[in-house]
């Protein structure tokens, strides 16, 4: 009877728990399958790094400008994408990660210009619909060492790449279960300061509310994604989007912004908010 | 059964209900055993008549289908008989041989349509003489139908039969004025042909024509009395006289010189008037302004001059056919033996000579001859050739004789004396040829002065007052200083009414501008000239088609010129497309998918940029 809540990847219904490796539709992976014509960075080409406003997230700018992360393991990909090695004042090498907004929802979000993420180096975050760990990677890196990323994701196939990032990444703890029954790992999980969701599940706010109430800090933060087509593809998206703020709303999370991903994402909404548990 | 035993029972009560059914049977009601038996209301009576009607209409129209009527029928002899139209069918194809035969049969070709349509088309030479003849044969039976009535002016010969009763004098007298005017100018219908050809006349009177030719050209019907007169002075009197003297050889006689010059104007004079009348005849346009008027013109005057002279020299003139005509009194005496005619002849001459004399004379007589034709007229008016000769001498107008008449009856008697020279001047100007031409010039002038005038029309309006001649500056007005006005003053006020040298810049300039204007005009005619098509006359072979060039053949000269993306409608709209989605992302942001591998963020990323909702705190 088990619901997955899980993956991204299997937002669509059917196939849930064969999402291949887990990337948001099989056309979008850089790498994927078919012969990208070269149109990234070039190697060898001057970049400068500068940090963004979100703490842990850096502007790699070159010819075109690159949402990056410091590696949190040098020398390693986790999904194919490029790295930029840039050498530190002390010739120590440092190594970024280029963040595709095309793949991650939260890259989007502050690339769309979100004001806060929450989510900052030494953080403590339950990530719930992992997949296959790419964005989680990415969290890892801005949370740093001293930051926890509790990844969850239900589907086993996506669950095994998260795994192996979390084989890299000693700040990812992988929970292959369901998000609905938060009971399963509360073992394995501590208080939180943020909760990344990205479930794309009809009664994601549910969920969300019901991971709050057990792991999330009081006044704590919840940065959620919202695809519309998920949760009511009969209406528009931005009455969905309302619609789930004002369930938020019923859980005791106030919403503090919203904002569209276009044009990475359609239909896409980020919405921020503050769990107040009691009053 | 019961019940009507019942009914028949019941007493019988007479009522008068109007309604026999119920009055007679006492109440009882008839069996209804058909339609008729049960009382019709309104809306049964209806539809019954409308059933019947129904019937009748349809009877109506199978008789009338029997009995066809053609609406224009043609007018066979017999349409009765097929075997007739058969026979006008056989009569056609051996048109010619039955002229004499059949006069009704030959009159149409019969009742199908075919005969008398697609004959355009001619096949061979036989078929179109054939029809040549039949055309020549038609128009011969038109002519043969008409009688002598139909050439003649019924105005006339009704007339006549009025002048019989003279119990209405009014309307005589009105129709006599009409009527001198009219044989003044039909004699031997000079003008008749002319008229009638037009065929907008044809169907007007003959009053309403000389109305119409009056306003149109006025010199017309003078000119054509004075040819009439002319021809026959030139004929009558001078061609004799002159013969007589080239008989006699005399040539150096003053009298003869005159004659002889007399003789050639009137010549000229004539020729001129019917080449103008040919002109005439022929609808020539502005004849105002041909030269033949100017002609005329001139020879108008020349015959005023010569007449002057020859009233001068009357007595010499008299003297000298008074000789010729005694010379050839004695030639006839001396050839009497032979001829017994002369003297018929002679006294043909003496007639003629009469009218010499009278012609001489006839500026003072002429009023009174025309006097005396009108009261004579009421007697001739059956024979109007009377007229016409009463009337040939010279030309007068009727306006003038009318004018004339009611100063007859005023009471001084000494006034005629006068009238009549007065008259005479008026004749004399009212006979040249000028004079009518400034008439109508005059008129010409007036219309339009007045439409100059009026508000009606576009041209503002002008007024009267300024043609008031320009005020004479200098000696008006009070002089300032006591000096006299001299040259040198002259000059300076010449200056600086010229502008002295400012004048000579403001030329300079103008004449550059018009220099300027010029050379514009010269390089557009040259651009014009160049741009023009050059026709490239091929010389083609005999009987070898010219091809169409190549914009004749795509239409290219209709066609505008369109961009290769606007000549097809799907693509067009496709560019439209492309367009506006670019359009859109600049006030909306759009889904794209990610081509290829990323690359980056083309448009850069701002750290500080904030774009999200934010929610009321």
């Amino acid at each position: 009877m088990a619901f997955s809540v899980g993956k991204r990847g299997e937002r669509g219904g059917s196939g849930r728990g064969i999402g291949g490796r887990g990337a948001r539709g099989g056309s979008r992976g850089g790498r994927g399958g078919k012969p990208s014509f070269r149109g990234g960075a070039k190697g060898g080409s001057k970049v400068i790094i500068e940090p963004h406003r979100h703490l842990g997230v850096f502007i790699a700018r070159g010819k075109e400008d690159l949402l990056v992360t410091k590696n949190l393991v040098s020398g390693e990909s986790v999904y194919g994408e490029k790295r930029i090695t840039v050498e530190g004042s002390d010739s120590v090498k440092i190594e970024y990660r280029v963040w595709n907004p095309f793949r991650s929802k939260l890259a989007a979000g502050i690339l769309g210009g979100i004001d806060h993420i929450y989510i900052a180096p030494g953080k403590k975050v339950l990530y719930l619909g992992a997949a296959s760990g790419t964005t989680v990677s990415h969290v890892a890196d801005i949370v740093g060492p001293e930051g926890v990323v509790y990844a969850v994701e239900f589907s086993h196939r996506s669950g095994r790449d998260l795994i192996n990032v979390a084989k890299k990444r000693t700040n990812v703890i992988p929970i292959i279960e369901d998000a609905r029954h938060p009971h399963k790992y509360r073992m394995l999980v501590n208080m939180v300061d943020v909760i990344f969701a990205d479930v794309a599940q009809p009664d994601q706010a549910r969920i969300i509310a019901l991971n709050a109430h057990h792991f999330l800090k009081n006044n704590a933060y919840i940065v959620i994604s919202i695809k519309a087509n998920c949760i009511d593809s009969t209406v528009e998206a931005s009455t969905v989007f309302a619609r789930e703020v004002k369930k938020l709303q019923e859980e005791h999370i106030k919403p503090l912004e919203q904002l569209t991903l276009e044009p990475y994402e359609r239909d896409h909404a980020l919405v921020v908010g503050r769990y107040i548990r009691s009053k | 059964m019961g019940r009507k035993k019942k009914t028949f029972h019941k007493p019988s009560i007479q009522i008068e209900t109007g309604n026999d059914r119920y009055d007679n049977q006492a109440g009882r009601i008839k069996a209804i055993n058909t339609w008729d038996d049960i009382e019709h209301d309104s809306e049964d009576d209806y539809h019954e008549r409308r059933g019947k009607i129904l019937i009748d209409d349809s009877q109506k129209q199978e008789e009338s289908e029997s009995s066809e009527e053609e609406v224009f029928a043609l007018q066979t002899g017999d349409t009765s008989s097929e075997e007739d139209d058969e026979n006008q069918e056989d009569d056609l194809m051996s048109s010619d041989d039955n002229d004499d035969v059949d006069d009704f049969d030959s009159q149409t070709w019969g009742t199908r349509k075919m005969n008398y349509y697609d004959a355009d088309d001619l096949s061979d030479f036989d078929e179109a003489k054939e029809e040549e003849e039949e055309a020549l044969r038609l128009q011969k039976k038109r002519i043969s139908k008409m009688s002598e009535e139909d050439f003649f002016d019924e105005d006339i010969g009704s007339a006549s039969k009025k002048d019989t009763d003279k119990e209405n004098e009014k309307k005589l007298m009105e129709r006599l004025n009409q009527e001198v005017k009219k044989i003044s100018l039909e004699s031997k219908g000079e003008i008749q042909p002319e008229i009638m050809n037009k065929d907008h006349y044809s169907n007007l009177s003959r009053t309403e024509i000389i109305e119409i030719l009056q306003d149109e050209s006025p010199e017309l019907l003078e000119l054509l009395n004075e040819f009439k007169e002319k021809l026959s002075i030139l004929k009558n009197t001078l061609t004799p006289i002159l013969e007589k003297a080239k008989k006699r050889n005399i040539k150096d006689d003053p009298a003869m010189k005159i004659l002889s010059i007399k003789y050639h104007t009137l010549f000229n004079y004539l020729t001129n008037i019917s080449f103008y009348l040919f002109l005439r005849s022929s609808e020539t346009r502005h004849l105002r302004t041909h030269p033949v008027i100017d002609a005329l013109v001139d020879i108008r005057t020349t015959w005023d001059k010569l007449e002057i002279l020859e009233s001068k020299m009357e007595d010499v003139i008299n003297e000298f056919i008074d000789k010729l005509e005694t010379d050839e009194q004695i030639d006839q005496n001396d050839m009497a033996v032979s001829e017994s005619s002369p003297q018929k002849k002679s006294d043909k001459e003496k007639s003629i000579k009469k009218k010499t004399k009278e012609s001489n004379k006839i500026k003072s007589q002429q009023l009174d001859e025309v006097m005396s034709e009108e009261s004579d007229n009421e007697n001739i008016d059956d024979q109007p050739n009377i007229a016409v000769t009463l009337i040939e001498p010279e030309f007068v107008s009727l306006k003038g004789k009318k004018k004339k008449r009611k100063r007859e009856d005023t009471d001084l008697g000494d006034l005629d004396a006068l009238d009549d020279v007065d008259a005479n001047d008026k004749t004399q100007k009212r006979k040249s040829l000028r004079h009518h031409i400034a008439k109508i010039d005059q008129t010409l002038a007036k219309r339009e002065k007045a439409i100059r005038l009026s508000g009606d029309t576009d041209i503002p309006y002008k007024d009267k007052d300024k043609s008031v001649k320009p005020v004479n500056n200098q000696n008006d007005g009070d002089d300032l200083d006591d000096l006299d006005w001299n040259d040198d003053d002259e000059k300076i006020a010449n200056d600086i009414e010229n502008g002295g040298e400012e004048d000579a810049f403001y030329l300079t300039v103008q004449k550059a501008k018009k220099a300027k204007e010029e050379q514009k005009k010269l390089e557009h005619e040259q651009l014009v000239k160049n741009n023009k098509v050059v026709y490239e006359e091929d010389i083609l072979p005999d009987g070898s088609k010219r091809q169409i060039n190549y914009q004749i053949l795509k239409n290219k000269g209709l066609i505008p010129h369109r961009k290769k993306e606007q000549r097809n409608p799907r693509v067009k709209h496709r560019n439209r497309y492309e367009k506006a989605k670019k359009r859109i992302k600049s006030f909306k942001r759009v889904v794209v998918q990610q081509e290829g591998s990323y690359g980056g963020e083309k448009t850069g990323i701002k750290p500080k940029l904030s774009r999200s909702i934010k929610f009321g705190t």
